[in-house]
């Protein structure tokens, strides 16, 4: 039987934030197909990225079930966990984080240091991202828009089961941001990546195969591109989502 | 792993001059360390050497009490040592000066080379009929009686190298006929090391064949002397399950009690006797000290370096957990960046070390008397130890570190571990209080017995210091800031405001740097405070006369009072001293002997009255037991005694008890005396030492006083030949002093048949002297002290190199510390530059910080080095050689302002380059890359 590459299953997620509890994720249920480039959209404060965080295994949840390519988050140690991230997991951060210190090949590298037949992956990768000429570059002599393409490397060097991507566009300039979307579409249909992008840019989500908007902790959206032309469409939509759900989020308590 | 070593090397890598100060920082840890271990171990080992070699294969030696110029060992106290089922070798020896030239005209070929026949050295030639040499045989043969005329001989090897000569030559005994007796060389011995052969004490030779240059066979030495065998000492080896000590305290009252009384020496005895056992009991606490100094300050170097790693590099953690690493994976990081550290802190520190061992060995030629060599042990426990201190040091960074959580990597807070402001507490006060009273409740309140190790006591003491003074330093870093911070403001030109909160604000960081810095503070106070105050009871005080005549012949009557009328002003008091045995063991020790628990004591004997009576004492001191009339009284008409306070409380005797002395001279009449008091007096040791009333050995438990006609005929003195003199009126001129009283000399020759009267003809003491020149001394009280001080200043001032490396390692890593702080601050500091305060302004205030630094660590390190040092007095006092006095604290003011004027020199220094360089970065360039903090 074959596992989709991510589900979840009533997924709950509160804070505590001084003396009151936030409901950032309220029973939200989702599941990817293989091969699918899967956008998360929502308004800051929606929950899009706790649910990012929790697919990562970056937080805990309160309930529900996080399944990765079959396997329950929940069962694993935080040792495991971390194994887990690293053999299945490509994770990519809006603010970069690269490891100053190494170079971007290094930065690369990391993740799968060790492996045999690193080295012709690497330069794939980096013929993949058009960062040839960029290899041996430290961090701060890199732009940003090639700083995000080598945290994907970096996140794609160990073939992982799922990329996820937290507001990767969020530090870039609109061309670098465009470029970034293409590469991650390639990687979709090219090399049958499963990816997931949290973003709140319309721009964005218009290069993936499926959106899903959150609002207010829950899922009330989840549409196909397909057939909406340009990135104004989407947002037209994305925003009729939203504005629909509003009597809900206010009939709430 | 691989990826650990990747991330280590490219963190070491990105921060070169981070790695480069902490690796010379830890080196010079690691070199202090080598050091002290390659110092302690040569000089154990110089111990140990001579320990086993100065009296060769024997065991125990003895040697007669008397100081007569023929003194020797009976043969009633052979018997009594043959009579023991201990002893299994008995050697009688018979030592005499002999001087010696090579004779060139047999001098062997392949000797010829570095022969030098102008040399006519004076040697200790050892006769003796022993089977077995003493020392090795390097060459040659051991002496034996061959039955013929011809005179064979056994040389040291350092006669040997001194002569260049060796078996098969011969030496020539020169003198004025043709008949020269000839000294054929059959063999050669490897005694110890030139230094420690032929050492005197005093006027005489060592009881020990460690001094012979040349040994022959009684047989020969009859002839070549032609005089019958004297036996200066005998060597016997014991069986080996005799218990040396106990065989020793048990035959030598039987030994003493002889009409021509013997004692027992060890090699130990022969150390003391060159007062350099108590520099090996004392060397093993210091090399302790110094150890765990030099450990802590590669622990402090190291820890900072990695904290400092920990604190900037939050969200890289984030992220490694995010993407790679678990939380053991990333602790293993932190371990392993200290431990590279220490590695290469290890490459340069071993050839460092060993550099310095060397160095030192050729400057400080003949302090270490075997040289100093770096040990493969000592390099060892170097790896060891500086290995440990890095992962220890790791333990907090590293946890820490794994604090860290991954989701921290997408915050987009400017992360730190520090952001919360701990205030000091009456909890926190309370604890740290505590922690700092263990050491001095260790050693003042539960103080180690006699012979306990003080080392734990020292460890766990420390530690508690240390633990407290880090918990006492936030609220000493924010009093300082208080204090301090607004005069040096004014003092520097600057406003108030920039010191204010400079070091509060950045409090751990503030803490660790000055808990670093305190170190070498710390034990520079500590070793001047201990110093000082050891040092105080062997300096003479207000009781001591103003100067001691010493005469090298016993004094009548006559010339006593022609002395006292020398000058008007003055005051004389005669004194009769005697260096008795104690017939009971008062004092115990055989079980604890140390300077102020011994068997033998001076007496003093003095005219009662005039030295302790109630109208103007001539010894002016406190009483701690009896009263100064009923002492007298007893002193003139009971044979009473005044003892000093620690004799009193060392013994658990009280006034009225008796005292038994043997005299040395007539063992057989014990004499009685009666505790009629007790006083208080300090310096005593010395004063005995510098004006030779310790004639017959070394030891001495302190001065007891009696009464001069008493003590004048129960130990069969005649005369006085010490005068102890006190100016009624002002001070003594000594050098008016000294002139009067050799004018005096000339003017009334002293008749020396006159006083030369004794059981043998000669006076006990006389007879030994020379009878050619007069050699009468003045010797100032006041010379005494000074020579002291300046001895033990000496010593203080060298054990000070090691807390000035100290300060010189921790200001590098103040360095560090402080590099990092500017770098983490450059948007503070950018904005600073954008209001318009001038690059002079920043470096003042950087430099400012670094001396309120140095304030704050010469603080800390006061208190360590009071509690440290005064604490250290009494567990010395407890346990060591020098145990039973009476210790009063002594804080050498001047020494400690000196270094806390060099520890603010090493921590304003250690600010200068950091100053420099945020001043002399562009205001846009501190505010771009400010503004990057925190990104990873």
């Amino acid at each position: 039987m074959t596992h989709p590459p991510f589900e979840a299953i009533e997924v709950r997620k509160s804070f505590r934030q001084g003396d009151t509890t936030v409901q950032a994720l309220r029973g939200v249920s989702l599941q990817t197909k293989p091969a699918e480039f899967l956008a998360i959209m929502g308004a800051s404060g929606s929950g899009k990225s706790t649910l990012m965080h929790a697919m990562a295994g970056l937080t805990d949840i309160d309930s529900g079930l996080i399944r990765v390519g079959g396997q329950d988050l929940s069962e694993l140690s935080d040792s495991k966990l971390t194994h887990f991230r690293r053999s299945h997991l490509g994770v990519v951060f809006q603010a970069f984080n690269l490891i100053t210190t190494l170079s971007a090949e290094d930065n690369v590298r990391l993740p799968a240091l060790g492996s045999s037949d690193l080295s012709d992956k690497v330069r794939v990768l980096f013929e993949t991202l058009h960062l040839e000429d960029r290899r041996s570059h430290r961090p701060d002599a890199l732009s940003g828009g090639e700083q995000q393409r080598v945290a994907i490397a970096r996140a794609l060097v160990t073939d992982p089961t799922l990329l996820l991507l937290d507001e990767p566009t969020g530090s870039l300039d609109s061309i670098a941001g465009q470029e970034l979307c293409e590469i991650l579409h390639t990687l979709s249909k090219q090399q049958n990546r499963n990816i997931v992008i949290v973003t709140h840019e319309p721009a964005v989500a218009h290069w993936a195969d499926r959106v899903v908007v959150l609002k207010d902790g829950h899922l009330v959206g989840d549409f196909s591109t397909e057939g909406l032309d340009n990135a104004e469409i989407l947002s037209q939509h994305y925003q009729s989502i939203l504005q629909s759900n509003d009597s809900i989020a206010v009939a709430k308590p | 792993m691989k990826t650990i070593c990747l991330l280590i090397l490219a963190n070491l890598r990105a921060h070169k001059t981070r790695t480069v100060l902490t690796t010379i920082a830890t080196a010079g840890s690691i070199c202090l360390l080598i050091w002290i271990i390659s110092v302690y171990l040569s000089t154990i080992r110089s111990f140990d050497l001579y320990a086993s070699r100065a009296l060769g294969h024997y065991d125990l030696i003895v040697d007669p009490v008397s100081r007569k110029a023929d003194r020797n060992v009976d043969e009633e106290a052979i018997d009594i040592l043959r009579s023991s089922n201990d002893v299994m070798t008995i050697d009688p020896m018979w030592a005499q000066l002999l001087t010696v030239k090579p004779d060139p005209s047999i001098v062997s070929e392949e000797n010829r080379e570095g022969f030098r026949g102008d040399y006519t050295p004076e040697e200790v030639i050892i006769a003796t009929d022993a089977e077995q040499p003493p020392f090795p045989i390097l060459e040659g043969q051991w002496i034996y009686d061959d039955q013929t005329a011809a005179l064979e001989v056994v040389i040291s090897q350092q006669l040997s190298e001194l002569l260049g000569i060796g078996e098969g030559d011969q030496l020539i005994v020169p003198g004025p006929t043709d008949d020269r007796p000839i000294l054929k060389i059959i063999g050669v011995i490897e005694p110890p090391p030139a230094t420690v052969t032929g050492a005197t004490v005093g006027s005489r030779l060592l009881p020990s064949p460690s001094v012979g240059g040349i040994f022959c066979s009684m047989r020969d030495a009859t002839t070549l002397h032609g005089t019958d065998p004297v036996i200066t000492f005998v060597a016997l080896v014991l069986g080996e399950s005799t218990d040396i000590h106990e065989f020793r305290y048990r035959l030598m009252p039987q030994l003493y009690a002889l009409d021509n009384p013997a004692q027992f020496m060890t090699d130990l005895d022969m150390e003391e006797e060159m007062s350099e056992a108590a520099k090996a009991g004392s060397l093993t606490l210091q090399a302790y000290v110094v150890g765990i100094i030099a450990v802590m300050l590669a622990f402090l170097v190291i820890f900072s370096t990695l904290s400092m790693g920990v604190s900037e590099r939050v969200r890289q953690f984030a992220l490694l957990r995010a993407i790679i690493l678990t939380k053991r994976e990333l602790a293993l990081l932190i371990a392993g960046e200290g431990l590279v550290l220490v590695g290469l802190g290890l490459m340069i520190g071993i050839p460092a070390g060993w550099m310095l061992v060397q160095l030192m060995d050729r400057a400080t030629n003949g302090l270490i008397r075997h040289g100093v060599d770096v040990y493969p042990l000592g390099i060892l426990i170097a790896i060891a130890v500086s290995g440990a201190s890095s992962l220890v040091a790791g333990i907090l960074p590293a946890w820490r570190a794994t604090r860290v959580k991954p989701l921290d990597a997408v915050s987009s807070q400017n992360l730190s571990l520090h952001t919360d402001d701990r205030r000091v507490t009456y909890v926190w006060l309370c604890i740290a209080v505590s922690l700092i009273v263990i050491l001095p409740w260790l050693s003042f309140g539960d103080p180690p017995g006699p012979g306990d190790s003080v080392i734990g006591r020292l460890i766990l003491g420390s530690a508690g210091l240390a633990l407290g003074l880090l918990l006492l330093t936030p609220m000493i870093v924010r009093l300082v800031e208080r204090v301090l911070a607004p005069p040096l403001a004014w003092l520097l030109g600057l406003p108030t405001e920039l010191l204010e909160k400079q070091l509060s604000g950045q409090l751990w960081r503030t803490v660790a740097c000055a808990m670093t810095l305190s170190i070498g503070m710390g034990l520079f106070a500590g070793i001047h405070i201990w110093g000082r105050s050891m040092v105080q009871v062997f300096i003479p005080t207000s009781w001591a006369p103003e100067a001691t005549l010493v005469f090298d012949h016993t004094l009548m009557t006559e010339e006593v009072k022609r002395l006292e009328q020398l000058d008007s002003n003055l005051d004389f008091q005669p004194l009769i001293v005697e260096q008795p045995r104690l017939r009971d063991d008062v004092l115990n020790s055989a079980e604890f002997p140390s300077v102020t628990r011994q068997m033998v004591s001076v007496i003093i004997g003095i005219d009662s009255q005039l030295a302790f009576g109630e109208i103007n004492p001539f010894i002016e001191t406190e009483w701690v037991a009896g009263s100064p009339n009923d002492a007298v009284q007893r002193m003139t008409h009971d044979r009473g005694c005044v003892v000093p306070d620690h004799f009193l409380r060392q013994s658990g005797l009280t006034v009225g008890d008796e005292l038994f002395f043997v005299p040395p001279e007539s063992p057989r009449e014990v004499r009685r005396y009666t505790i009629a008091g007790a006083v208080r007096i300090q310096g005593g040791q010395w004063m005995t030492k510098s004006t030779n009333m310790r004639q017959r050995t070394h030891r001495s438990a302190g001065l007891i006083f009696a009464d001069f006609e008493h003590v004048k005929a129960d130990f069969s003195i005649p005369g006085p030949r010490h005068i102890w003199v006190n100016a009624k009126e002002g001070k003594i001129n000594i050098d008016q002093l000294t002139q009067q009283l050799h004018e005096l000399e000339a003017k009334t020759p002293i008749n020396r048949n006159e006083v030369r009267v004794g059981s043998s003809g000669k006076s006990s003491v006389d007879s030994d002297t020379d009878d050619s020149s007069s050699n009468t001394r003045v010797v100032a009280t006041s010379g005494i002290g000074s020579q002291v001080e300046r001895g033990a200043a000496f010593w203080l001032w060298f054990m000070s190199i090691i807390p000035l490396i100290a300060m010189a390692i921790s200001s590098l890593a103040m360095l560090n510390m402080f590099l990092a702080s500017v770098r983490a601050r450059r948007w503070d500091f950018g904005i600073l530059r954008s209001l318009g305060f001038t690059r002079s302004v920043l470096v003042r205030i950087v430099i400012a910080e670094g001396i309120l630094v140095g304030l704050v660590a010469c603080v800390i390190g006061c208190i360590f080095g009071i509690s440290a040092g005064w604490s250290g007095t009494a567990l010395t006092q407890a346990t060591s050689w020098f145990g039973g006095m009476t210790i009063r604290l002594t804080i050498p003011v001047l020494t400690l302002l000196i270094g806390c004027l060099v520890m603010l020199g090493f921590a304003a220094t250690a600010a200068i380059w950091p100053a420099l360089r945020i001043a002399f970065t562009s205001p846009l360039t501190l505010l771009s890359h400010g503004r990057g903090q925190g990104q990873g």
